[in-house]
């Protein structure tokens, strides 16, 4: 539960900030000039924080949308990322932001019309080449949308935008704006998943995988496309049963007609943010496992990724076309 | 491992009693209490004093990282009663205007309110919050001692526009500071928690100390070594260290190159 709302002043009377704010009545309310006097100052542990976490509402100034990392991709020419919220409410042990902020405070930029506006100007650059967007680079896309109801609100914006893509990455089964929404056939719902036993010790307060493949069925059924994401795969003993048995139980419950994208990327990490990792959560097997730097980046030995990312594209190609399948390309060494 | 920084001898004394500190007689420049329970140091009024003096206590209390550090004081307040306690949430210093957001990351048997932090004392009472003279000292000083989430102030309302600041006495600011203990309590405990939880995170790994006096490691290497048996620790707490065959004297660089080799295999069983 939310127990303090951090406000910047210059949006305070914004009305999404209001409406926000009347989702979590019992919260104080503090203001700030700049949410950065709040998020990621130095000397804050992002693990003490992850206990209760804040919200801050602020406004993103500067440049909204980013081009992707390369190799990230689900079809389009042109990917994008935007981050109209930091951070996410769940706890997965292997995430990235652990190591990239230090403050676990849920941070939500309420000028969702400067992200959208961001958007329609990164279409029209190249009208004709198809450009996909993605939502939840740094953040879950819809466990916090019963409070900040963005994605309802970026809806519409798509729905006039045939050549752009948006992708809502999530894992969460809050699903209620979709399915009160007629599907869009540009925007894809995209489930991340890993196995049930890696789920259980890794995902902490993340819907179970049942739960997450029950949310993607109705989901289906209302017509909306829909993208698996196996990423990170995570190497255990067990790697072959476990992923079996998960693409098995995911590809029973869904119709391969409603499938968009299947993609799938190693655990990886920047060095910087793994170190971060190993000091957050030493007693973490995951941080303990057959890791190795390379090329500035922390990930399984060769050998291992090799062969537990073979066996997942092999086990993926058996089920999915090869033209909806998209791995994450890690960049090689000159 | 509490650290307290108050301003008044008579903030102090319930403290004492209350987490059985003793006076420390081997320090000159201030009143300094200790226990087993932590430090208490008597700062003086105002925030360079309160600055200056969780300084003095970091330095000649250890120096521990994980301390949580209690700002503990009266305050004024225009709107709360005689008694009430609040912890900031945010501080602010009104000569500077800069202002300061300890995290708050539990419930405590009190609100939280905005503290404001003046150079000479508030009789006017007219903006919201509580009035004092030593968080805005008192709070970015701790926080370069301590992660965030473990420093916090706690004010406790002793004058407002129906109780003046002149007819305050020391022996009414000693029962406040009495009367809120279990509040102090509370908000302890949960400090030490948080730094207990610190503490662990951080703790050396076992073998660590036993290790560098057996083999010499460059500092990368002590550093690497430190990493490794962190990951012994996850992966095989109860198994000795592959050391059959080592000789004392040898380069650490051999010890840690055999210990990555084994944890690696343990890591993939």
């Amino acid at each position: 539960m939310i127990s303090h709302i951090y406000i910047e002043e210059g949006i305070a009377n914004h009305p999404r900030t209001q409406t926000i704010c009347e989702r979590f009545p019992k919260a104080v309310r503090v203001s700030c000039e700049r949410y950065g006097e709040v998020f990621n100052r130095r000397a804050q542990s992002f693990r003490l924080q992850k206990k209760r976490p804040a919200l801050i509402l602020a406004c993103k100034p500067g440049t909204l949308v980013q081009p992707t990392p390369v190799g990230y991709g689900i079809g389009a020419p042109r990917n994008y990322y935007f981050s109209h919220m930091l951070n996410c409410v769940y706890d997965c042990r292997y995430c990235f932001l652990q190591g990239m902020y230090r403050s676990a405070h849920y941070v939500v930029f309420v000028n969702f019309e400067d992200f959208f506006d961001a958007i329609v100007s990164t279409v029209a650059e190249a009208p004709n080449e198809p450009a996909c967007f993605f939502s939840g680079y740094d953040c879950d896309s819809l466990a916090l949308e019963g409070a900040t109801r963005f994605i309802e609100q970026a809806l519409p914006i798509f729905r006039e935008l045939p050549n752009a893509w948006l992708e809502v990455r999530t894992k969460s089964t809050r699903i209620e704006t979709l399915l009160a929404t007629e599907p869009l056939p540009n925007t894809v719902i995209a489930f991340s998943f890993t196995p049930d036993e890696v789920s259980k010790t890794l995902e902490h307060g993340v819907p179970s995988v049942a739960r997450r493949i029950a949310a993607m069925a109705r989901l289906a059924k209302r017509g909306w496309p829909l993208g698996l994401r196996f990423d990170p795969l995570i190497y255990s003993a067990e790697f072959r049963d476990q992923y079996r048995r998960l693409f098995e139980q995911v590809f029973a419950a869904i119709d391969s007609t409603s499938l968009h994208s299947v993609s799938l990327g190693p655990f990886r990490l920047p060095a910087a943010f793994f170190r971060q990792l190993e000091r957050l959560q030493s007693d973490e097997p995951l941080v303990a496992g057959p890791l190795s730097a390379q090329n500035g980046m922390v990930s399984y030995r060769p050998d291992l990724e090799a062969e537990l990312v073979g066996f997942c594209t092999e086990e993926l190609l058996r089920r999915v076309p090869k033209r909806a399948f998209f791995p994450c390309q890690l960049p090689t060494a000159e | 491992m509490l650290r307290f920084v108050v301003a008044l001898d008579a903030e102090a004394r319930p403290l004492v009693e209350r987490f059985d500190l003793r006076h420390d007689p081997l320090v000159a420049p201030y009143k300094v209490y200790r226990g087993e329970a932590g430090a208490l140091i008597v700062a003086g009024i105002g925030k360079v004093a309160a600055a200056a003096a969780t300084s003095y206590l970091y330095l000649t209390s250890g120096g521990h990282r994980q301390a949580a550090w209690l700002n503990i004081g009266v305050a004024g307040h225009s709107s709360l009663s005689l008694g009430d306690a609040v912890v900031a949430h945010k501080i602010r210093d009104r000569a500077s205007q800069r202002s300061w957001y300890p995290p708050q990351l539990s419930t405590l048997p009190c609100a939280t309110d905005e503290v404001t932090t003046v150079d000479l004392p508030e009789r006017s009472y007219q903006e919201s919050g509580a009035f004092e003279m030593e968080a805005s000292g008192f709070y970015p000083t701790a926080c370069r001692f301590a992660s965030a989430e473990l420093v916090q102030c706690l004010k406790i309302v002793s004058d407002g526009p129906q109780n003046k600041l002149e007819l305050l006495t020391l022996e009414v600011v000693e029962e406040l500071v009495e009367h809120s203990l279990p509040v102090v309590e509370a908000l302890a405990e949960h400090c030490s928690e948080l730094s207990r939880e610190l503490r662990d995170l951080e703790a050396d790994p076992p073998d660590l100390k036993q290790c560098l006096k057996t083999w010499r490691f460059t500092v990368s290497q002590s550093r690497e070594l430190r990493r490794q048996l962190r990951r012994r620790q996850t992966l095989a707490p109860e198994e000795p260290l592959p050391i059959q065959g080592l000789q004392q004297g040898v380069r650490g660089k051999e010890f840690l190159a055999r210990l990555r080799l084994w944890l690696d295999e343990l890591a993939i069983r």
